[in-house]
């Protein structure tokens, strides 16, 4: 691959990268932290790039100035060496399209599907205590704490208390949970983290809806057997658009 | 580009082919998202992408270092630092990799540039089995994961390092410097007007370079992690040694971020804590992204033959850390 269309896809990249970036579609790939690197990464790329082709354009100059005063063909000591070993390079061209034209959405009901048993673990097998709820009525919570809380906490504080929680529908077999996934760094780590949920009609939303709904725990529901996966009765809920980070952390 | 420019005149480049992809890309772009609206096509996409936004600010990172290297630390320096006999210069190498905060995908770049600087390769590679597991970050991390598991940081900072330098001293042992590509040894030449042209043109090639073989790690990630069926670790329950086989294996396919890992480890709750420790001390060593950057930084009968060592050492080390911090359990 020539020298000059390896500096066009590192031009694309590095655009693809710092795009994501800045329009913060980024979080439907990593976690939020990761905003600067890639700011810094797409810009380092772009930099390299332009520095080359103006290196590149500087010593064609030369040359040609070199063989109209009757130097002949003499190249540039940078032509050349990346001849046959840059074949990989046409791989960049990927991402860049992916990003560009596909911007894949943030992962959804199928992951959770596709994930099996893998759930959030108890810290110890022993009851912990949690910090004390704030006072409000229903109380927000993300669906990480609440399973945590019905998993393993000392004082039930969830039981008797409306939660509003935030996630997206999904259905496994005859059951309709909630579903939140929780990444660590990237996407490609992401776990889920679920509540079964009944009432409200909640069965007859189709996966992936994006939902706020109040739910009330049913006590004992979460257990070693089941994964930890809670099971809560819906109260009300609301339709909402999907948050612009759908990971909870 | 060949040598001749007349003939190179008349034939179609790599730069018109890729104005052609781009037009065909653009005109084809609704069919390719319809293509692509299948559930498990879309979260494939989706990991790819996210295993490249995710890796690429750390090759970037490599890269830079690498070129630093090679424009400002002299040969000379490096070989005043580390220990003649590469039998201590390993350990060396493998507690340096300390210093160095990233992935897997950092330290690669950064090891090929030791090399070619004049560092025995087993020294290099020391270092590059260390760096992405036993740096602060990744420790800090497994802490957090495993709340109230001291022994899981000890027994993974004690596997890893361990991998890292029985990998070292194995390959200064019986490694031959004719598996390497010569391309891996070899230098660049120097770029006339100084340091800083060297510096942006070795950090520019590495990084064309290694990126496409990057990009190679994230499709095989993406199309394994929705491949692979998670019901298997359930199949295997309870028991040990199919356990260390199985999550050994995932720690290759799934090729995590090494600091995100040991979030995942956590989240397999239905194994015991031995296969897990396992799982966190092969996957910086060895994984399918990291394969992928190793062909093409050094070459394919490199990777051929450290990968499968790397796994076997990691294993092992994996397996011993845990008997010894975790015990059975």
């Amino acid at each position: 691959m020539r020298r000059e269309t390896q500096n066009i896809l590192l031009l694309l990249l590095g655009g693809a990268l710092l795009k994501i970036a800045i329009t913060g579609d980024y979080l439907r790939y990593v976690k939020a932290s990761q905003q600067p690197w890639l700011i810094a990464a797409g810009a380092v790329m772009l930099a390299l790039a332009v520095t080359a082709i103006a290196r590149d354009i500087r010593t064609a100059h030369a040359n040609e100035s070199q063989a109209e005063s009757g130097h002949g063909h003499d190249h540039g000591h940078d032509h050349g060496h990346d001849h046959g070993h840059a074949r990989s390079a046409w791989l960049l061209l990927l991402p860049v399209l992916a990003i560009l034209l596909v911007a894949p959405p943030a992962l959804g009901a199928d992951s959770v599907t596709r994930a099996g048993n893998r759930a959030p673990a108890p810290p110890a097998d022993d009851l912990v205590d949690f910090p004390a709820l704030p006072s409000t009525s229903p109380v927000d919570d993300t669906l990480s704490d609440f399973n945590a809380r019905a998993g393993w906490d000392r004082a039930h504080s969830l039981e008797n208390r409306p939660v509003r929680l935030t996630g997206f529908v999904v259905h496994k077999g005859a059951d309709t949970y909630l579903a939140r996934l929780v990444i660590a760094c990237c996407a490609a780590d992401a776990f889920p983290v679920t509540v079964k949920v009944t009432g409200a009609d909640v069965e007859s939303l189709p996966d992936d809806t994006w939902l706020q709904a109040t739910v009330l725990l049913v006590p004992g529901s979460s257990t070693r057997a089941n994964d930890w996966t809670p099971s809560a009765t819906v109260e009300a809920l609301r339709h909402i658009k999907e948050p612009t980070d759908a990971y909870e952390y | 580009m060949t040598t001749i420019v007349d003939r190179d005149k008349r034939r179609i480049t790599s730069v018109e082919v890729l104005c052609a992809l781009l037009v065909i890309a653009l005109v084809g772009h609704t069919w390719l998202a319809d293509l692509l609206d299948v559930p498990a096509l879309r979260t494939g996409a989706t990991v790819f992408v996210a295993v490249c936004a995710q890796a690429l600010p750390f090759l970037v990172l490599g890269v830079l270092i690498s070129g630093a290297i090679a424009a400002f630390v002299p040969a000379k320096a490096l070989r005043a630092v580390l220990p003649r006999n590469p039998v201590l210069a390993v350990p060396v190498a493998g507690a340096a990799g300390v210093a160095l905060p990233g992935c897997e995908c950092a330290s690669v770049p950064v090891a090929r540039r030791l090399m070619q600087q004049g560092v025995a390769p087993s020294v290099a590679l020391a270092f590059l089995l260390a760096a992405p597991a036993v740096n602060p970050v990744v420790l800090v991390a497994t802490a957090v994961a495993f709340p109230g598991q001291p022994e899981m940081v000890a027994a993974r900072f004690a596997g890893s390092l361990a991998t890292a330098i029985t990998t070292g001293w194995l390959w200064a042992k019986f490694g031959k410097n004719s598996w390497f590509a010569s391309k891996a040894l070899t230098r660049l030449p120097e770029q006339d007007g100084g340091r800083w042209p060297t510096f942006a043109e070795t950090a520019r090639h590495d990084l064309v370079e290694a990126g496409g073989f990057l990009v190679l790690g994230g499709i095989t990630a993406a199309v394994l992690n929705v491949a692979v069926p998670t019901s298997l670790l359930s199949a295997v329950g309870g028991n040990m040694v199919l356990g260390v086989v199985v999550l050994s294996l995932l720690a290759v396919v799934l090729a995590l971020c090494s600091e995100a890992d040991a979030f995942v480890a956590a989240s397999l709750t239905t194994m015991p804590l031995l296969p897990r420790l396992v799982f966190l001390v092969v996957g910086p060593a060895v994984d399918v992204k990291l394969i992928a950057l190793q062909v093409g930084t050094f070459g394919r009968s490199f990777a051929l033959r450290f990968a499968p060592l790397t796994f076997a050492v990691a294993i092992t080390c994996g397996v011993i850390a845990g008997a010894v911090f975790v015990g059975g359990a």
